[in-house]
């Protein structure tokens, strides 16, 4: 729920619908970056990526929230492994691409190739693309009692948390994981976020975009205009402040003022806007990451990243009561463990899609 | 996140708030009729916890006066600090604002003065009140007011100092948190001044971070958040730029309000972990004219 399911064509096309986005040291002198889209993935989704999409991560290197450099990766048609029916490989490529390349289309340094399903090492490049563990954590159906009673009822309602479901336990999800020397980004604090466009036959077309947690699902989500969700996961970070510094100042600002939290909730707004625009993930090349209530620095597997983001929202300690498999992590490349067997999810029930229309 | 030892604890502060009472008693500020106030509020705290008593400890504020276009820069302190300064009481504060430096000494009664020029403060000082839930507290305090227009993003901290010289710093509420946690940290900190503090602080604001964040099963590595925390906490000062939305939140940390959440931020940043604590909210119930604070003979 991180942005799972947060847009009409990310419910119709999972391969589209751009989830969580990862940003960590990896091996000494490495940065590693996860996307992660194909929520539900072998239940109610495929393990597929899109053909005629490209998937990018963007780097803003000097602050002025516009990429620099971006790493795209493109997937071929999928295959059937060993003709065995429901397992499907993809050969991809990963560009590497600056400056006004950066911006638009796949051109760039090929840097590295694979298929899915398979660790690749290149150098000191090392990417994989498959089935992983969904390591976000939250209950969602908290989360939706939580905002009916903010939409519709004008109140502030810490009790719904008490459930404890995670929603995302014994779910899998498809994730890109690409491990570069930090070098090859640059030094010291940058700014990223991550991209799905459709790109092929048509115009290049961005659908979906993860700069932060729960933006779209928490701060952009009124029922009475969801068309901003739409116009978030099209737009990019320099027209945030333009756009969505608004909306989520009036969130954050009614949020507290429900929860009585703070002195001035217009204030209160305005700091919370401050701080999530542009929506961008700020990391400091080569530390260690870590979101979390003391600051976000990256955002390595693992972190209760909806927790933060509710605090954050109410100006109010809250907790889910749930957080992340870190069973399912490793320390080695691609640092997931095991996605869950079959075994592991029963009684997970698949997530109804809506029907494409 | 979960956290399988969250039990409701009460940490007694009548022992001090009686304290409190009894030397405002006998210097005629309080009734007895408010003992039963002061008395009333027992406060809960959650396991291992041995956080800052707000009412209890000093502490310094920031904050554009409501309606006006003034600045309010502040110290609240219990009128007697049990085990701190009971022998030498403080005979004055002296706040430090980027590069400048005002004292304001400490008056049993309220005393007040004009600028002389703009740009220079008002200062009020004396026994004022706040509210802890609905318990009134008389605290000793110091108040300066500006005209917005002079003052700039600014670096603020203040100490009070005895007659015996010592002095006793204040400035976050991070650093109020940590030295009620360690007595060797509360030493080490009123010792010591900003521009020494990462030398002189960090080892210890660290190891005493990531013992609280331990307590409240902070899942991830408790020494690297400590380390980390320290980082961004120190040197202790109290940063407000009158021209940013103002509070003291999860959000930001710009200035700092009496009625301001604070206790929960604090907390809750050092665990590691969403913490409300069941705090008793404190409200200064600020009036629109200075000293904004009510003065306890209102």
């Amino acid at each position: 729920m991180s942005h799972h399911f947060d847009i009409e064509i990310a419910r119709e096309d999972p391969s589209l619908n751009l989830c969580d986005f990862y940003l960590f040291e990896g091996a000494p002198g490495n940065t590693v970056m996860i996307m992660t889209v194909n929520p539900d993935a072998g239940l109610s989704a495929n393990d597929v990526f899109h053909v005629e999409a490209l998937y990018a991560f963007r780097f803003d290197l000097n602050h002025d929230a516009r990429e620099e450099l971006a790493f795209k990766v493109r997937f071929q048609q999928p295959q059937h492994k060993d003709a065995q029916e429901h397992i499907h490989v993809q050969k991809f490529q990963v560009r590497k691409s600056s400056h006004s390349e950066a911006l638009h289309g796949e051109s760039g340094e090929l840097l590295i190739e694979g298929e899915t399903g398979a660790a690749h090492t290149q150098g000191r490049i090392k990417v994989f693309a498959g089935l992983a563990p969904d390591l976000f954590a939250g209950d969602a159906f908290a989360l939706h009692g939580f905002l009916a009673a903010f939409h519709k009822e004008h109140r502030y309602d810490g009790d719904v948390w008490q459930h404890r479901q995670n929603f995302f336990a014994g779910r899998n999800i498809t994730a890109i994981v690409l491990e570069v020397p930090t070098q090859m980004i640059g030094h010291g604090h940058i700014r990223a976020w991550a991209t799905v466009s459709l790109y092929g036959h048509a115009p290049e077309k961005q659908v979906s975009r993860w700069g932060l947690p729960l933006i779209t699902h928490l701060f952009l989500n009124d029922p009475d205009k969801q068309e901003i969700k739409e116009q978030f996961n099209e737009s990019v970070p320099s027209r945030d402040v333009e756009l969505f510094s608004g909306p989520i100042a009036a969130f954050a600002a009614r949020m507290s003022g429900y929860a009585g939290s703070v002195v001035d909730p217009v204030e209160f707004g305005r700091q919370v806007a401050q701080r999530l625009c542009p929506t961008t993930l700020p990391y400091e090349l080569g530390t260690p990451a870590a979101f979390d209530l003391a600051g976000f620095n990256g955002r390595p597997l693992g972190d209760d990243v909806m927790d933060v983001m509710l605090t954050l929202a109410s100006n109010k300690p809250l907790e889910d009561g749930v957080a992340p498999d870190r069973r399912r992590t490793s320390t080695d490349f691609p640092y997931y463990g095991s996605p869950y067997a079959a075994a592991e999810q029963t009684g997970v029930v698949p997530v109804p899609h809506a029907p494409k229309k | 996140m979960t956290h399988p030892q969250k039990l409701a604890l009460t940490v007694v502060t009548r022992r001090q708030a009686l304290g409190v009472w009894s030397a405002l008693s006998v210097a005629g500020v309080v009734s007895l009729s408010s003992l039963a106030g002061i008395l009333a509020p027992v406060r809960k705290r959650e396991p291992g916890y041995a956080g800052a008593d707000k009412p209890t400890d000093i502490h310094l504020y920031a904050f554009r006066a409501p309606g006006t276009q003034r600045v309010v820069v502040a110290v609240t302190a219990p009128v007697a600090l049990p085990g701190r300064f009971s022998a030498s009481p403080p005979v004055e504060t002296r706040f430090h604002i980027g590069a400048q430096t005002v004292t304001v000494p400490t008056a049993r009664q309220m005393t007040s003065t004009e600028p002389r020029s703009h740009g220079d403060p008002r200062t009020f000082s004396g026994p004022i009140v706040m509210r802890i839930g609905t318990a009134p507290l008389v605290l000793q305090a110091a108040v300066l007011e500006f005209p917005v227009d002079t003052l700039k993003l600014n670096n603020i901290w203040a100490e009070r100092v005895t007659s015996a010289g010592r002095r006793q710093r204040v400035a976050s509420p991070f650093l109020a948190a940590l030295i009620a946690e360690s007595a060797p940290l509360a030493r080490a900190y009123d010792a010591a001044s900003p521009e020494t503090d990462l030398i002189a602080l960090r080892e210890a604001v660290s190891s005493t971070i990531a013992r609280m964040a331990e307590r409240w099963h902070y899942p991830g590595d408790t020494l690297a958040y400590g380390q980390r925390l320290a980082g961004t906490i120190l040197p202790d000062v109290l940063r407000y730029d009158p021209q940013l939305p103002q509070g003291f939140t999860f959000a930001a940390r710009n200035g700092r309000h009496p009625d301001d959440a604070d206790f929960a931020v604090a907390h809750s940043m050092l665990t590691g972990t969403p913490v409300s604590g069941n705090m008793p909210r404190q409200s200064a119930q600020l009036q629109t004219c200075f000293p904004y604070f009510q003065p306890a003979s209102a």
